[in-house]
């Protein structure tokens, strides 16, 4: 079976520590505030909250940038490789999966619509993209891994 | 949908797995297959079919359910 649009199996280690740098990094910056020292970047800004132009260049340490592209990275990696033996009933597997994750996903954007205001949503806003990727991959590893340990059972 | 695969591989004397090797799927997937909670597409059906040297119809046939 050609299934095509997939990262080769080789990519997956690489994806799982980018993944893990990435979890840790975002946490301790979305948590305790940490940033890397020595950071500070004049960055390229569009679309600024204040002045009147449509670019700037602001002063800025990019730990959060940092951590939001490579997890982003690493869990592409990690959700979009390829088994060792990719068939259609692995491909079947990954699909549900991201259909499962959309609907979690979603469904937590509902509730959280109708109880979360102001900041509190606004930072709940900011996770949601990267929380479905990481709902996707636990689902489909999960699946992936009974599939394996049932079989095994025979 | 119905199928007696396990039985034709053991005509065969294959493993799971030498089934798998055969037609490029992994073994889990005839696993799957075997206790129907998979059906294969028509391109797998067919490669089986190739390995067992019979019809599709041999070792898959229709439910009144289906």
């Amino acid at each position: 079976m050609k299934t095509n649009y997939l990262f080769p199996n080789r990519l997956r280690p690489t994806g799982w520590i980018l993944l893990t740098i990435g979890i840790v990094l975002g946490f301790i910056y979305l948590f305790y505030g940490y940033e890397i020292p020595g950071l500070e970047i004049n960055a390229l800004s569009l679309f600024p909250n204040e002045g009147r132009s449509i670019i700037q260049i602001e002063k800025t340490n990019i730990t959060d940038e940092l951590a939001t592209i490579v997890y982003i990275i690493g869990a592409l990696l990690v959700g979009f490789s390829k088994e060792k033996i990719e068939d259609e009933y692995i491909a079947k597997i990954r699909l549900e999966s991201l259909l499962w994750a959309t609907y979690a996903t979603l469904g937590g954007q509902l509730v959280g619509t109708i109880l979360l205001y102001e900041f509190t949503y606004l930072y709940f806003i900011f996770i949601i993209p990267p929380l479905f990727l990481l709902i996707f991959i636990i689902c489909y590893y999960t699946r992936i891994h009974l599939l394996k340990s049932k079989s095994d059972e025979k | 949908m119905k199928n007696n695969i396990r039985v034709e591989r053991a005509i065969l004397k294959i493993t799971q797995q030498e089934l798998a090797d055969r037609i490029g799927v992994s073994r889990q997937t005839i696993n799957a297959i075997e206790g129907e909670k998979y059906v294969p597409s028509t391109l797998l059906a067919l490669k089986m079919a190739k390995v067992f040297n019979k019809p599709v119809e041999a070792f898959f046939w229709l439910e009144e359910t289906d």
